[in-house]
């Protein structure tokens, strides 16, 4: 069960954990959120689009149009060295969280 | 295939952004959705179920709220995502700006939150921009129109080193003269007088003032020209007059060609040669000047005031100065005071013992000033405590909210957000929650100051004639008390909140987390006690003052009866014609219908001021340093006692023998008599005025002790002379009117008696002796209600919050009742241990309150009258009544819990 909440709180560090190793476009992060969650973390257009524009006015990610020989432009989003600080320090919180959830709740994260 | 490019646009319209921005984002969604539909199509949906998937991309979850995160963060590019804990991008400006936006989005979810700790700040913020606003008029704001107000001081004479007050038309002379601190002394003296243009008559305030003072204050001519130093030569030279500029408004409809015009004051012509610019109203702040005359017209004004101008004995003269560039009031103080010192050795018989005292500022005299500062005080004090009341009750909603938000605080957190972050987000929330407040606040203060604006001693001939209009420096405080309200209540709810205990907060709202936040919840409850108590208390002690002012007995009868003074002095009667006049005046208005009795007194009861001498036996020879009896002194005609309700316990009252001629001869009061004969029987006695005085009156009877100057005087030796034998030019008519009959329509009546007499005479402060008894204690009165009414307003505000956090500890326990009732506990107990856990809170909070508010009363001493500062019938009083509250709070709450079914407890987590 993902709640709301948890979700709202989620996405931003997963979409950056996505741009990590290569700029990807919007729909691109949508399917790779929905398939390599196996279908839990669904996003809606009408809300990925703002967060990757909250994202980037934090300065975390970097959209740029980028124009490809026969294929029309797409926007790619970029983490810059601020987001890949603020991934890490995510990553680490989650981690600590999940431990400290492991240790109370006997639940064990793979 | 769908047109998914205009799909999108129509989608992002609701979201008004810039065009530029619109379009590329409306191609970026456009690419989104198509490649959506295509891929749905490919995986082998039919085509209407991949619209209908497609166009769900478009109403997510909350899609207006991310309409607007969308427009905000397309709007501002460089505002950061707020719902993260971001620690860096943007500018700290920028991120206050996130803060703020989004902590109005909160508010906005949830409006009836939101309008509840709005309007309880505004309720708080209010009262302060109300008694702001009235200290800022009377203390603040510089006169009117006045040049460089920070220069001018005022001079007061002392004698003996004491007082404050006016000097001697030669005093100032020297002074003016001799200052080089100064850069010019001017002198003013209010003479009221008789305005008559064509037909219309009026009494107005003239002051006469000395040739210099337009140039002294700096004040800017409206029209035509402003009094100069010439115009202040030969008495009785030059018959020239400015007029105010609110006076020239209203009688003069404004007109510019009133400059030339000729007026009469006192029946005397006046040429007009100006009018001041603006809102320049005279030198003092709680009275309105109409018209400015120069000092040299005093004898055509004032003809018993004729010799005035070259006598040094006569002190009259009010006098203020500006400092010479450079100077200090110090210095200044230095130089008149040593002028004075000169004078007093040239003057040895005039100037005696007659010193000086230099202070700055301009409007009230030094003494009012600090008793008007005191009270003030006093009200900011209390509307600081109703402020600091609304601030507890908003800071316990808060960590209701609180409560409800830890679990979204602990996700912040463990996505990163620092605990500063989550502070500053919590605390721009409360500044949005301030901000709301605030403004409500400044529209509630300036509405509401409107009626206090209304209590006694503002009113029209109240004494304090203000113009409290909010100015910037209103707005300012307003603000001030915004921000500062917005970080005491937000402050600590939000380092609470922020405390986030990451395992605890994410199970989900396991119960008992937030141990710490009910302990806080607890000291606001016993905090909110405290101050109410003391705000109470105060608001208690000044109702019963109220009421004991009420209680006084004046020591005559008020109801029924009528006053007005007449002053044949302005028309420039002498004593003869005066005496004739006013037995005249006497018999014909008797005569009305409807009319018991009229008489006539000098001094005006309770009208503040007095006439005193002093007494001495007369069978023993005055000791070199005897002071004698201090004494007030009333001239009246015989029927005055009868007229004001004064019964002669001893001898008789003044009669038809009691002439000019005849043997001189005075009524007593008690306190006179037991002064000047302790245990004697004074009638038959006779005293004299002054230690060597010839003027030996012979009592001939004895009234009791009244109220004189005012209500609240301690008893005060007094004598009467009859009219006959002192007549003076002006006098009180006192009109005693029949059973069930209002006197105040007897006012057309008297007046067309006096303009039978003399066409051209005014007759001025006509009203009820009620009336003027109940004006008497206006200021005390319009102290007692503020402070009561914000009281009740503290006391209203404090029942919520109590309610509330009572409410609120209570039903944290529902769980733990419910289990005890399933364990076959008795309802009554646990509501008895509701009620008394409750109960002990309330205790403390009101034991706390009283060791604050018993020393605190001891600051209201000198505004309190006949209730000491640690009255027990109020202490009783108000813990009574907090303790009902605190009850009701309690009670209400724990009934609820103990009716809930255990079934139902128990699964409230």
């Amino acid at each position: 069960m993902f709640t709301r909440e948890l979700k709202k709180g989620t996405t931003p560090m997963l979409i950056l954990s996505l741009l990590e190793p290569r700029p990807r476009h919007g729909y691109e992060l949508s399917k790779m959120l929905e398939r390599r969650s196996q279908g839990v973390v669904r996003v809606h257009a009408a809300s990925l689009y703002p967060l990757l524009y909250r994202l980037e006015a934090g300065g975390w990610i970097e959209g740029r149009w980028v124009e490809k020989a026969g294929e029309r432009r797409r926007r790619f989003y970029r983490l810059t060295a601020e987001g890949k600080r603020e991934l890490e320090k995510q990553r680490r919180g989650w981690a600590e969280f999940a431990r400290a959830i492991g240790r109370v709740a006997g639940v064990s994260h793979a | 295939m769908p047109d998914w490019s205009a799909e999108a646009t129509r989608w992002l319209a609701g979201a008004r952004l810039a065009p530029a921005d619109e379009a590329d984002i409306a191609e970026e969604l456009a690419q989104h959705l198509e490649e959506r539909y295509q891929g749905l199509l490919s995986g082998g949906v039919t085509e209407s179920e991949a619209i209908r998937l497609t166009m769900a991309e478009l109403d997510g979850e909350r899609a207006g709220g991310l309409m607007r995160d969308l427009a905000a963060a397309r709007r501002h590019p460089h505002s950061p995502p707020v719902p993260l804990g971001a620690t860096s991008g943007g500018g700290r400006l920028g991120r206050l700006w996130g803060d703020l936006r989004f902590g109005a989005r909160l508010l906005r979810r949830t409006p009836g939150f939101t309008i509840v700790a709005a309007l309880t700040l505004a309720l708080g913020i209010g009262a302060n921009t109300t008694i702001f606003s009235i200290i800022n008029a009377l203390l603040l704001r510089p006169l009117d129109g006045v040049a460089r107000p920070g220069e001018l001081v005022q001079v007061g004479r002392t004698q003996a080193g004491q007082g404050f007050d006016t000097f001697s038309w030669p005093d100032y002379l020297d002074f003016r003269d001799g200052a080089r601190t100064l850069s010019g002394v001017a002198g003013r003296f209010i003479a009221p007088a008789h305005l008559s243009t064509g037909g219309a008559s009026e009494r107005v305030r003239v002051d006469l003032v000395s040739g210099n003072y337009f140039q002294v204050l700096g004040i800017p001519t409206g029209h035509g020209r402003l009094l100069l130093p010439d115009d202040d030569g030969a008495p009785g030279a030059h018959p020239v007059a400015v007029l105010s500029d609110a006076l020239w408004r209203r009688r003069f409809g404004s007109d510019p060609g009133v400059i030339g015009a000729t007026v009469r004051l006192n029946g005397h012509p006046f040429t007009i040669i100006g009018v001041t610019a603006g809102r320049f109203h005279g030198t003092d702040t709680g009275g309105l000047t109409d018209l400015f005359v120069p000092m040299a017209m005093l004898g055509t004004l004032r003809p018993e005031a004729a010799t005035f101008l070259t006598r040094r004995e006569a002190v009259w003269l009010t006098i203020f100065g500006r400092l010479a560039p450079g100077a200090t009031v110090a210095q200044a103080q230095a130089e008149i005071g040593a002028i004075a010192r000169h004078l007093q050795q040239q003057f040895p018989e005039t100037n005696a013992e007659r010193g000086v005292t230099v202070a700055g500022g301009l409007g009230f005299e030094p003494g009012t000033r600090g008793e008007i500062r005191t009270f003030s005080g006093i009200l900011l004090g209390v509307v600081g405590l109703v402020l600091l009341i609304a601030c507890a009750n908003v800071a316990n909603l808060l960590l209701a909210r609180g409560a409800a938000r830890a679990r979204e605080m602990a996700v912040r957190a463990s996505l990163g957000a620092s605990r500063g972050r989550l502070v500053s987000q919590l605390l721009a929330e409360g500044l949005v929650l301030a901000a709301l407040g605030g403004a409500g606040g400044f529209v509630l203060g300036v509405w509401s100051l409107r009626l206090v604006l209304r209590l006694p001693v503002f009113a029209t001939g109240g004494g304090l004639t203000i113009d409290a209009g909010p100015d910037p420096l209103v707005l300012a405080f307003t603000a001030g008390a915004m921000l500062l309200s917005g970080v005491l209540f937000a402050l600590p709810p939000a380092f609470r909140a922020s405390r986030v205990d990451l395992v605890t907060a994410l199970k989900l709202g396991a119960p008992g987390a937030g141990g710490g936040r009910s302990r806080l919840r607890g000291a606001l409850v016993v905090a909110q006690l405290a101050l109410s108590l003391v705000l109470l208390v105060a608001s208690g002690l000044y109702v019963r003052t109220l009421a004991a002012l009420y209680r006084v007995e004046p020591g005559f009868d008020p109801e029924r009866v009528l006053v007005a003074t007449v002053d044949v002095g302005l028309q420039g009667y002498d004593d003869a014609r005066a005496r004739t006049f006013f037995d005249e005046l006497e018999r014909r208005v008797a005569a009305l219908p409807g009319v018991e009795r009229a008489s006539l007194g000098y001094m005006l009861p309770l009208g503040g001021g007095g006439w005193d001498t002093r007494a001495f036996p007369a069978e023993r020879a005055a000791a070199p340093d005897d002071p004698g009896i201090k004494s007030d002194v009333n001239v009246v005609s015989p029927d005055y006692f009868a007229t004001v309700g004064m019964p002669v316990v001893r001898g008789r009252g003044f009669d038809g023998t009691d002439r000019a001629g005849a043997p001189l001869v005075a009524v007593v009061n008690e306190a006179l008599a037991g002064k000047l004969w302790p245990g004697a029987d004074p009638v038959g006695r006779r005293f004299r005025l002054g230690a060597q005085g010839t003027e030996v009156l012979e009592v001939v009877g004895v009234v009791r002790t009244a109220r004189y100057r005012s209500l609240l005087e301690a008893p005060r030796s007094f004598f009467y002379r009859p009219f006959a034998q002192l007549p003076q030019s002006d006098m009180t008519l006192h009109v005693r009117v029949g059973e069930s009959v209002d006197p105040g329509t007897f006012v057309p009546a008297v007046r067309r008696v006096v303009a039978d007499l003399d066409g051209d005479l005014p007759l001025d402060r006509v009203q009820t002796l009620a009336g003027r008894l109940d004006r008497s204690v206006g200021s005390q009165r319009t102290a007692a209600t503020l402070v009561a009414l914000y009281g009740l307003l503290a006391l209203a505000l404090a029942a919520v919050g109590l309610y509330g956090s009572m409410a609120y500890l209570v039903s944290r326990r529902t769980r733990e009742i419910g289990v005890r009732m399933a364990l076959g506990a008795e309802a009554s107990r646990i509501r008895r241990q509701v009620l008394g856990a409750a109960l002990r809170i309330a205790a403390l909070g009101g034991v706390i309150g009283l060791a604050v508010a018993v020393p605190a009363g001891r600051l209201l001493r000198s505004q309190l009258f006949g209730v000491t500062p640690a009255d027990p019938v109020t202490l009783v009083a108000v813990v009574i009544v907090l303790g009902a509250v605190s009850l009701a709070a309690a009670y209400v709450p724990a009934r609820r819990a103990t009716r809930v079914d255990p079934v139902v407890a128990l699964q409230s987590e």
